[in-house]
């Protein structure tokens, strides 16, 4: 870092606009500002602490920064504003930061408001870019650390504080370019730190991947092995199909082509079952007409003999006196018991007893014309049957005669049909053929739908889990790149621990060396600085064998912080960090400007001497506030190395100013 | 996975990568552009594409 300028507005006793340049020039890298106490010297130092960290340890009023004269001529609701603006490059990069504070006056009493802070960067393109806002203290403390503020913004006259500070080790390393790799390490993380380098690549990893990749191939085999079988049954279905539609073709050609003898073949078929049913109702008609003419045949074929006898017995004179059915037998049984049917009592000798005995010569045995009476009426009884019997058995046998001639009909007629198809093929046969045939194509056809569904199934299901495999597979490329990215990973962050531990000690050890090569230089006694790991410093005495702390002067205590500074910063300057890969990477070769205020107060001529020679020699840039007499004991060392100087001009108490000299 | 050992990492390219990370991370002190994430994911593209260059 060199600072190329400071530009001051009404901060304190600088009241209005004050710039000053300061050289960069390496053979003159010294800036002298002169001035006697009270001229301002102290306040050009808290410019930077405020400009840089809003810090200022101003003994009266350190709130107030505002020119006391500005102030007194504010009016109400007018403000007025303080303004530090520093131009420093740094890592070739030109920063310009700026700190303006407010201050407004109300009811005759001036307040300060917040200030704010500016940081813009000049690209390397020329383009001026502003830091965000948020990120203006961090780059303020990467180009110069806070915890070492007061070393660069050194004031003389307060170094005891330096003394008490809190562990700077962090500045340092982070001064010494170490924050990089420290940054880096924090980047690129651990295995368990997800949101790290380290953790996304493992996070991007699928352990699982191969397990499933192996699932989904067994399922792709599977799919696969079934659409085989499938096209198998597809292959045989087709054959069958192509089988029956062949047959089918020749049915519908053979029926076609023999449709007549379809016709006849149908109608001679019709013929044998009417035939057939014809006969069983014939044998069935005959069955009845000979069960009648057993039951009517003697009747039928005794009626010419009856007629005979009933002729006959026409031209017999019988006289027929008695009483149908009475014999002489129940004559004798009525007289024999007494009483008549009509009630009247039988005595023998009474009418009635006479009566009854001479019916008996009119009855049977006594009388034959009773009986042939009988036998004439039972005759024409037997013939009328005879009649019913005869009608029945004449009607039975005309069915059975109609029946076979429609049977001897149809049986011409079958004789016909036959002699016409016959030689020729059975039709009948082929139509059941054809709808078997049909029956079977159905089958088919609906068996190869089926098979082709499921054929389309196994396929989607071998695209679903091909796409699964692939993906899989993919993971487990991207497995393989992910776990080559993490081995990288790993071994520059394994590197970068084992760099900064060793960059660590080492650089302990070399600014601990440099320090104490200074400290040679610039304290005439034996002393010895010793720096711990918390980079304090601290010197020992040695006393027989031993190395003592034997306490500071404040002289010694300045020289201390001096050496300790001016080694931190020739430290800086080397290449702390160079070995990381073959083009080398320049860490930390930055240069970094001392600002100093009354650096040789308290400090006898030997050692104004020696700081004045060693300073510009280590530092790049070196910006003293010195009183003029202190200037003369250190001018003939240093003058030739002063590129600038300046004397501050103090108007009044609250009005300085500064000219070139 | 195991396959990949850190000696068969290509030395070149590993110096290439410590070089580049280093450069961005100084570059990022210089002016905090990117936050914390924005870095990670940089220093993720770094090593990405300095393998990719392997294949």
């Amino acid at each position: 870092m060199l600072i190329k300028s400071l530009k001051m507005k009404n901060f304190r006793q600088f009241k209005g606009e004050t710039r000053i340049p300061f050289s960069c020039d390496p053979e003159k890298n010294v800036t002298i500002i002169l001035g006697n106490n009270t001229f301002g010297k102290t306040t050009l130092l808290q410019a930077f602490s405020w400009c840089f960290y809003q810090t200022v340890t101003f003994d009266k009023n350190p709130d107030f920064l505002l020119n006391l004269e500005i102030e007194t001529e504010m009016n109400n609701d007018t403000s007025s504003e303080v303004e530090v603006e520093i131009t420093l490059i740094h890592d070739n990069t030109e920063y310009v930061m700026t700190r303006t504070q407010v201050y407004t006056c109300k009811n005759g009493t001036v307040r300060g408001l917040s200030p704010s802070m500016k940081v813009s960067y000049k690209q390397p393109d020329g383009q001026t870019e502003s830091v965000r806002a948020v990120q203006v203290a961090n780059v303020i403390n990467n180009i110069l650390p806070e915890d070492l503020s007061s070393y660069f913004f050194f004031d003389t006259e307060r170094v005891r504080s330096i003394s008490t500070r809190h562990d700077v080790a962090d500045a340092v390393k982070s001064l010494l370019g170490l924050s990089a790799m420290d940054n880096a390490i924090k980047h690129l993380g651990l295995k368990t730190t997800k949101s790290s380098v380290i953790g996304k690549f493992y996070g991007s990893m699928d352990l699982d991947g191969d397990a499933k990749a192996k699932e989904a191939i067994i399922r792709i085999q599977d799919a696969q092995a079934k659409r085989e079988a499938i096209a198998s049954q597809l292959d045989t279905c087709a054959s069958e199909i192509n089988h029956y539609e062949g047959r089918k073709e020749q049915l519908d050609t053979i029926l076609r082509n023999n449709q007549t003898t379809t016709a006849l073949q149908k109608k001679k078929e019709t013929l044998e079952r009417q035939i057939k049913a014809e006969l069983t109702a014939q044998e069935s008609l005959i069955s009845t007409y000979l069960k009648e003419f057993n039951y009517g045949s003697l009747q039928f074929y005794a009626q010419p003999l009856l007629q005979r006898a009933l002729d006959f017995l026409k031209e017999a004179k019988i006289d027929d006196k008695g009483i149908k059915d009475l014999t002489a037998i129940t004559i004798m049984d009525v007289i024999k018991s007494g009483k008549c049917i009509c009630g009247a009592e039988i005595v023998e000798g009474n009418k009635v007893y006479d009566h009854l005995m001479h019916l008996i010569a009119f009855v049977p045995p006594e009388s034959i014309g009773n009986a042939v009476r009988n036998y004439r009426e039972k005759l024409s009884s037997f013939g009328s049957s005879s009649d019913r019997i005869y009608d029945s058995l004449k009607s039975r046998f005309e069915d059975i005669f109609r029946s076979k001639s429609r049977v001897q009909e149809w049986n011409e007629e079958l004789e016909d049909v036959s002699t016409q198809i016959k030689g020729k093929e059975n039709m009948r046969q082929y139509e059941l053929e054809l709808v078997d045939v049909k029956a079977r194509l159905r089958e088919f056809q609906a068996k190869k739908e089926r098979l082709i569904r499921d054929d389309e199934g196994c396929k989607q299901n071998i695209e679903t889990y091909q796409k699964i495999y692939d993906s899989l597979v993919a993971v487990s490329g991207k497995n393989k790149t992910a776990m080559q990215y993490i081995m990288y990973a790993e071994s520059i962050r394994d590197w970068l621990d084992e760099a900064y531990r060793d960059k660590e000690d080492l650089i302990r050890e070399k600014l601990e060396t440099k320090v104490n090569a200074i400290f040679e230089r610039m304290y005439h006694g034996h002393r010895r600085v010793v720096i711990d790991r918390k980079y304090q410093v601290t010197l020992l005495s040695s006393l027989a064998d031993k190395e003592v702390d034997t306490g500071e002067s404040e002289g010694s205590n300045r020289v201390k912080n001096f050496a300790f500074i001016a080694g931190l910063v020739a430290l800086a300057k080397e290449k702390i960090i160079s070995d990381s890969g073959e083009e080398g990477l320049n860490l930390t070769s930055e240069p970094y400007p001392l600002v100093m205020d009354a650096p040789f107060s308290n400090a006898d001529e030997i050692h104004t001497g020696n700081i004045s020679r060693v300073l510009p020699e280590v530092a790049e840039q070196v910006i003293m506030f010195v009183m003029q007499k202190d200037w003369r004991y250190a001018e003939p060392l240093m003058n030739s190395r002063v590129g600038l100087r300046y004397a501050l001009d103090k108007h009044s108490e609250t009005y300085s100013g500064i000219k070139g000299v | 996975m195991s396959e990949i050992q850190s000696d068969q990492l290509n030395e070149k390219i590993l110096n290439r990568m410590k070089y580049e990370i280093l450069k961005v991370e100084q570059e990022n002190l210089k002016t905090r552009e990117r936050a914390n994430d924005a870095m990670i994911e940089l220093i993720r593209r770094i090593i990405i594409d300095e393998v990719k260059k392997t294949y």
